[in-house]
């Protein structure tokens, strides 16, 4: 009797842990911040990689990039139906009147962290392309793809970037992607995430988050 | 019954030569930059880490770089950043360097009349001579933009623009740099920034019912922010509690990403995206470097160890955003 009461009170004070440290949400909105956290781990996790901090693992970051893709997309969206917002959540009405700005927000993250996980192989810095194959042979420039290289320094911005004039896109965070220009039928630029330091791509992710973040979460 | 109407009359016409008195009261420091010669790009470096191009360009719907910004919702009414391309009619394309230094450094507008607030130059009029002229000049290679951005729309009494001069002789707090020797050139160029030109204060300083910052407890959080953002405390002992360290607010700065994983959002996340992230690596460092040295020290304090989950959702409960 005794062990029943202790294990009940034991198992009473976990569950109650979980429901507080989730705002004492519960159903859907719990499921959701659930996914939340599994993102946040992920991020938090391969940070440090990505600066360099700690030895760059290929497959890490293509496990992380699966659990992203796994919370994104329609995975994301329909954890959201359109409901009154319960106390406990840190949804906000705009989720619903701009749906589709949402529902592309959602999808984008998932395209972003597959695009993490065709990047991987880069490591930290993006492969040289041809003609820099070719200008690095006699020197360093040719380990330019290796893993544990140092990521490279940030190109200077142009007066017009800095101003607002100009995007920055060019130059997506480190070593950006090898062909953003756009189209001439206007239709948006192809990613080659192939092209791309895995930072590169990370960083793709973590402006998703935030811009989602910013129109559709309560706070900060 | 004549006399209550008398005293009436007498008070109304008392009021209004007040109101007059005030509107004529002159806020204006003369300046004489003249022709002084700017530098462009050090120019726009300084304008973004300003903020002049996050709130001055409606990027989210398209709008023209600094052809007037997103309107700010705030407990006082709603504020339009005007068009400041150099645009003759819409934007400051009549304006002198001089009315430029005047409007940047004092808050007050070519015509003599206070700025809102809202406007940061509180923070502003820490820039140097030179600073304005290589502000002006970046200005000037930004193509002008025919539009006039709508009025602001504000609550009575703020609407009232000459009670602005009564809110400057009362909460106007200019910033104040105090370059310290004993500190790194990392320290007192954070210093510059976190109190001038990027000025953290403007959220992350709490405000009190006219708008006036709350200097007794610099940096200690907001919660009201416009559109209902929230700042956390910036104050060292929070964010060494909270396991920030230079090389994590550093990246932190340039990618939105906390060090427990959780990414920005709210007014944080655009102050990343339009401005912190277009600074130098040395500049994140130093803001970094000069908000983790415990006052009256000089050695950056260390990180509380943070165990990993201690904090679930940290997000969800908005610490550390």
């Amino acid at each position: 009797m005794k062990r029943t009461i202790l294990i009940g009170a034991i198992l009473g004070s976990t569950l109650g842990a979980a429901a507080l440290a989730h705002n004492g949400a519960t159903g859907l909105v719990l499921e959701r911040m659930n996914g939340m956290s599994a993102m946040k781990k992920v991020m938090g996790q391969l940070a440090p990689m990505m600066q360099g901090e700690i030895p760059f693992d290929i497959m890490a970051v293509q496990q992380g990039a699966a659990t992203l893709m796994a919370h994104g997309g329609d995975n994301m969206t329909k954890l959201f139906p359109k409901e009154d917002i319960p106390a406990a959540s840190y949804a906000v009405p705009a989720i619903w009147s701009e749906w589709d700005r949402f529902q592309a927000m959602a999808a984008e993250l998932k395209a972003n962290a597959f695009g993490l996980a065709m990047a991987a192989p880069n490591g930290l810095t993006a492969p040289p392309t041809a003609m820099e194959g070719m200008a690095g042979m006699d020197g360093m420039q040719g380990m330019a793809g290796m893993t544990d290289a140092v990521p490279a320094a940030e190109p200077e911005l142009s007066i017009g970037q800095l101003m607002g004039v100009e995007p920055r896109d060019k130059s997506v965070g480190r070593n950006g992607p090898a062909n953003t220009a756009a189209t001439s039928d206007g239709t948006p630029p192809t990613i080659d995430f192939a092209t791309m330091s895995a930072p590169a791509a990370f960083e793709m992710v973590s402006r998703t988050c935030a811009s989602c973040h910013a129109q559709f979460r309560r706070g900060s | 019954m004549n006399g209550i109407i008398r005293i009436g009359i007498l008070l109304g016409v008392a009021a209004l030569v007040g109101i007059f008195a005030i509107s004529r009261w002159p806020i204006k420091e003369p300046v004489a930059l003249g022709m002084m010669q700017g530098d462009a790009r050090r120019g726009a470096y300084l304008a973004r880490s300003s903020g002049c191009i996050a709130c001055h360009t409606d990027a989210e719907t398209g709008g023209a770089a600094l052809a007037g910004g997103a309107p700010l919702k705030t407990p006082f009414g709603t504020f339009v950043p005007p068009n400041i391309t150099s645009d003759p009619a819409g934007g400051i394309g009549s304006w002198t360097l001089d009315d430029f230094a005047v409007a940047v450094r004092q808050g007050v507008r070519p015509d003599g009349k206070a700025y809102y607030p809202a406007f940061p130059y509180e923070f502003y009029n820490t820039f140097t001579d030179q600073d304005i002229a290589d502000l002006w000049t970046a200005f000037r290679t930004v193509p002008a933009v025919a539009q006039t951005a709508d009025a602001h729309s504000l609550r009575f009494p703020f609407s009232q623009r000459w009670a602005l001069k009564l809110w400057r002789a009362r909460y106007m707090t200019q910033a104040e740099l105090a370059p310290v020797m004993a500190q790194s050139d990392a320290w007192n160029r954070g210093q510059e920034l976190v109190n001038g030109a990027s000025h953290c204060a403007a959220c992350h300083t709490d405000r009190g019912l006219f708008g006036g910052l709350k200097t007794s407890d610099p940096l200690a959080g907001n919660d009201t922010l416009p559109g209902g953002s929230k700042a956390p405390s910036i104050q060292t002992a929070s964010l060494v509690a909270q396991g920030w360290s230079v090389a994590n607010m550093s990246y932190a700065l340039r990618t939105g990403i906390m060090p427990d994983g959780d990414v920005f959002g709210g007014s944080m996340a655009e102050a990343v995206a339009a401005g912190t992230s277009y600074m130098t690596d040395a500049d994140r460092d130093a803001i970094a470097t000069y908000l983790l040295t415990p006052p009256g020290q000089t050695a950056v304090q260390a990180p509380a160890p943070v165990a990993p989950d201690s904090e679930p959702m940290a997000g969800m409960v908005m610490e550390g955003n």
